[in-house]
Order: C-alpha cells, then structure tokens, then sequence
C-alpha cells in the first residue's frame, strides 16, 4: 500500500543561494526551476480499478499491487491519457498546488509508476 | 457411476485404504493410503457421500500413515506423504486424520494454479454464493458450520477457488475445521452436526470437523457466482450487525490472503477485481449465532 510519505521537496536549482548573494534579484520559482516533463515508467503496463474513492493499481514488470488515494489515482490517469506531462500543466491538470503534486510525484517515482526527463 | 464412500464396509474400506482408495472432491482427485484406524474412521465419518471413482486421472497420491522404526511402538506418530515426500514434520499418531486434512489442503493450495485461490470460506444460498475471509479467531469457522447446518450449500471451508475462465466459484466441499470452543458451540446449538474424533494439542489447539452436508457435496460440480464478501469479527456482547467495508480493502486483504494471487501476475489481479466488482463488501460482527444467521439470510433474500 502507497500512503503519501512526508513532503520531499523537488530540488530548485540555485534558488536558495542565489537569493542571499544578490538580495536585489530574485528568481521566481517559476523560472528558477528546471522543467520536468513526467510520464509512466517504461514497460510498467499498469492496469487499475477505482472503488469508492480509491484506487487500486496493478504494475506489470514488477507484479506489484498498490491501494493509492484518489488524487494519486486522478495522476497516473492524467499521466495515462495525456502522455508526457510537464509538472506545472499536470499540477493544474489535477487541481494540485506544487507542494502536494511534489509529494505524490515523488512517492510515485520510488514504486516505479512515473519517470521524469 | 461411482460409488459413495459410505456404501463401503468398515472392512473394505480398511482394505481399500490400505491399497488406495480413490476420492474424488470438487475438481480433484486423491488417492489416499493409509492403514490407520483414526484415517478409516475419519473418512467414514466424515465422507461418507463422496464419490470414489473407478478410473481415471489422480491429481495427488497421499498417505497418512504411522511412521516406522522405535516410533512406531514409542510415542507413535504418524506422518503424511506426497508422492513419496514427507513435507510435514511427524504428529502423534492419533491425529492422523486432521493431517490428512491439513495435507490434502496444502496439496490445493500449492499446486492447483489453474484457479485463483483465496483463503476464505465460501457459501451459497438463493443462487448467491457469500465469501468469508478471516483472521484467525475472528469465528469464520464457527460462522461457516452454523450456516452449513441451517440450510446454505458449502461451497468450502478453507479455499476460494475462482475459475479463472468465467471467474465464478468451484466447489470444494470438505469437512469444516472446527477449533477449540467453537467445537462445544456448535455441539450446543445443533445437536444434530456430525462431528469426527476431537484431537487435542495440535498445533491449531483442539481440532475436529464436520460432516458436510449431503446435498452440498452432492452439487460439488455446480459452480457459484459471488455476491458479497463479508469479513467476519466475533465480539462478545455485540448485536450482530453490517457496516460496508471498503472495497479497495477487500482488494488487498484477498490478494495478501491468496494462496497465488502473486503467482498468477496480471490475471490475478484481473481475477481478483472483478471479484470485488461484482460482490458488495461488508464488515461484520456478531456474538451470537441466531442474530448472525437472521442477518446472513437476509442478506441473500
């Protein structure tokens, strides 16, 4: 079973240190940030059925079964149907703010369901 | 046609065990030799409506017998062979019958994998087979001999076999393993169970079966289809009641409870979910056998 783990916050490149340099030029984070483009893991042929507000997915390379959340669930579906996904447009896609969809991404990429370029 | 167990005298079914006695239950078939009185007695308490076939294809060749050399007078075990392999550690000779038992399930469970195999109870009444996954202790035994006992086709005590052609429930009606005090509950409330020898200090505790009932082992070719899953708690002075159980649950509950969910990969989980698809999941606990009987029948009616 997936249960969301604590917040891993996906690395900003440069924007900590950056900032106390030169406190008179600010990166957004928006722009600061590398994309990441997000898809489902090679060969992981997933399968899934949806109950009550849960989801219950199947992974054929690794023969693994995970009960997820609904909005992890409303993720790989939005991953399955829209293919290669920026962060930001999949986070809007789902209704996420960046923090939570940080936090199901990197949950998701530790059982081999996603993959980032 | 084949003839029933029961037909046979005490004296050739001693005889016909000591050679091979051919059984058939559900899909499978035994042949089972043994030359121990506990083995003879057991069947022809237990078995007595099971047909034994004259020919044909055995699935598993078992023996429950005493073992030889000094334990054969000392102590006397008794031990059970498959195919000539002694998977088990020996038991006191006088519980070769529970071994039997234990041995032909663990022949199933580990070898028939052209079903999906859940570890659950499984009975049918009106057309609706209800499936019973349990803990140990939480009265899925005791729950199963009562609904036996009042009408409801057994379809098994211990394994849910799944076809996975039409994914509807096979047979296998055995004796229900009964356990400790449920033994004395079920004695109380029906007077009328056939009920084998008790065998006591097993590593189960104190264990003894129950005769199924002859039109349950009579109708072990017509398969089911599932209409609930109820996940079964005994508790003491609690009015028997329902409450949904998640079906996400029932989905990871059977499959860490399936003898070869992993095994059978993406068609298990196939299997599997359109199990719980079509079956409506249900907590449920009770403490006394009348109110769970009134709650099960109706929950098929």
């Amino acid at each position: 079973m997936l249960f969301p783990s604590p917040p891993t916050p996906l690395p900003l490149a440069g924007e900590g240190s950056f900032k106390r340099r030169r406190a008179t030029f600010t990166l957004t984070p928006a722009l600061s940030a590398p994309l990441r483009f997000w898809r489902i893991a090679d060969q992981a042929g997933l399968a899934w059925r949806h109950w009550d507000g849960e989801y219950v997915f199947h992974h054929a390379l690794s023969n693994d079964t995970h009960r997820l959340s609904q909005t992890a669930g409303v993720v790989l579906l939005q991953l399955l149907e829209g293919g290669e996904t920026e962060q930001g447009a999949l986070a809007e896609a789902c209704e996420l703010d960046s923090e939570d969809i940080d936090v199901i991404l990197s949950a998701l990429v530790k059982i081999d369901f996603v993959a980032w370029r | 046609m084949a003839v029933k167990l029961g037909k046979l005298s005490p004296t050739a079914l001693r005889r016909q065990l000591a050679r091979g006695l051919d059984l058939r239950t559900g899909p499978f078939r035994f042949l089972i030799r043994s030359h121990s009185p506990e083995v003879a007695r057991g069947l022809a308490t237990l078995y007595p409506d099971f047909p034994l076939p004259l020919d044909g294809f055995r699935d598993f060749h078992i023996r429950a017998d005493k073992v030889s050399g000094p334990r054969r007078w000392y102590r006397p075990q008794c031990n059970f062979w498959f195919d000539g392999l002694t998977p088990f550690k020996p038991l006191p000779a006088n519980h070769a019958f529970p071994l039997l038992e234990w041995g032909m399930n663990w022949c199933i469970a580990g070898h028939a994998q052209h079903y999906l195999m859940l570890h659950a109870a499984v009975l049918e009444r009106h057309g609706r087979a209800v499936i019973l996954p349990g803990d140990p202790g939480a009265g899925k035994s005791t729950l199963t001999a009562a609904l036996t006992l009042s009408g409801w086709r057994l379809l098994s005590d211990e394994i849910t076999l799944i076809d996975r052609k039409d994914g509807l429930i096979v047979p296998l009606a055995r004796p229900v393993s009964l356990k400790n005090q449920s033994i004395e509950i079920i004695r109380a409330a029906f007077p009328q169970a056939v009920i084998g020898d008790i065998a006591l200090d097993t590593h189960k505790g104190t264990v003894a079966h129950l005769k199924p009932p002859t039109n349950s082992v009579e109708r072990m070719d017509e398969k089911a289809r599932a209409a609930h899953i109820v996940f079964p708690r005994w508790r003491a002075d609690t009015v028997a009641r329902l409450t949904h159980h998640s079906k996400a649950d029932a989905f990871i509950h059977a499959a860490t409870h399936g003898f070869n969910y992993s095994l059978l990969g993406r068609l298990g989980y196939e299997l599997n979910a359109a199990l719980i698809d079509t079956c409506e999941c249900w907590d449920f606990e009770y403490s006394r056998l009348d109110e769970a009987l009134a709650v099960f029948e109706e929950l098929v009616s």
